[in-house]
């Protein structure tokens, strides 16, 4: 459910972290449709920087969250939006440690780019939907 | 890290070295059986798991530590250098992982994120100290 009660600056927040977040879908779909194909290097220079490419637009996430955090003026909003984030980390770091030590022993596949970050995205949504369902 | 100085940040520390001491046993444990007598059955995932555990706890003494911190100013440090770290390790995974996956760089175990969670965290704690000076 959408909330209609946001300042101006979290609905500018969430529209940036949105459309940062569909960027680097955007952008990810491409660079994997470009080294599907046959001719196209995966080796060398270009390839590094077509790879990089992806994980631009998440670094802007990440500063867009940190810029979220510093500039939020409710005290209350900012202590909920900071333990959905720190409880998410937990979980993926946990997460990344027990996968770690399967790969290591099981023999499991490796996971792809990015999984943990959607693990981390997961887990702080779900963290501040319990949170802010909590004090209601 | 946490500033010594507390009540609550030596009770972090003497809390992590046991931890840190548990990880080392049951890390040795679980090596010596995978490569002497190779476990069978759910006793491989639980051996993967085990030393797993205490690295998992030291995340849950870190949580334990902000909780237990009086002083506002260093749980705000804390907490700050935590987001800082958790950024660069999601950062150096995300391009490593693309670079491995597209442009055939070598593969590094996705342990490889937790190394850098505690590294990019200590290394923030001082700027960010710096910045309320």
């Amino acid at each position: 459910m959408l909330n209609t009660n946001l300042s101006r600056f979290q609905r500018r927040s969430l529209a940036l972290f949105s459309a940062s977040l569909l960027i680097t879908a955007l952008i990810t779909m491409f660079v994997h449709d470009y080294f599907r194909h046959q001719h196209h290097s995966t080796t060398g220079l270009l390839a590094w920087f077509i790879a990089l490419l992806p994980s631009l637009p998440f670094l802007g996430t990440i500063l867009l969250a940190l810029r979220y955090i510093r500039r939020e003026r409710d005290e209350f909003i900012r202590a909920q939006v900071l333990l959905a984030l720190l409880q998410g980390s937990f979980i993926t770091l946990a997460f990344t440690v027990v996968y770690a030590f399967f790969q290591n022993y099981l023999n499991i596949p490796s996971a792809p780019a990015m999984t943990y970050v959607d693990v981390f995205l997961i887990a702080s949504m779900f963290a501040l939907s319990i949170h802010l369902r909590s004090v209601r | 890290m946490p500033c010594y100085r507390s009540k609550a940040a030596r009770r972090y520390v003497y809390r992590l070295a046991p931890t840190m001491l548990l990880y080392l046993v049951f890390l040795f444990i679980a090596q010596w059986t995978f490569h002497h007598h190779p476990p069978t059955g759910p006793l491989i995932y639980l051996l993967a798991i085990l030393p797993a555990l205490p690295l998992i706890g030291s995340l849950a003494l870190i949580g334990l530590y902000i909780t237990e911190e009086s002083d506002e100013f260093e749980r705000s440090i804390i907490v700050q250098s935590m987001l800082w770290g958790l950024g660069g390790a999601l950062s150096v995974g995300t391009i490593w992982g693309f670079l491995e996956d597209y442009a055939k760089a070598p593969h590094i175990s996705i342990f490889h994120v937790y190394l850098f969670f505690w590294i990019f965290m200590g290394i923030s704690t001082p700027f960010i100290r710096m910045r309320y000076r």
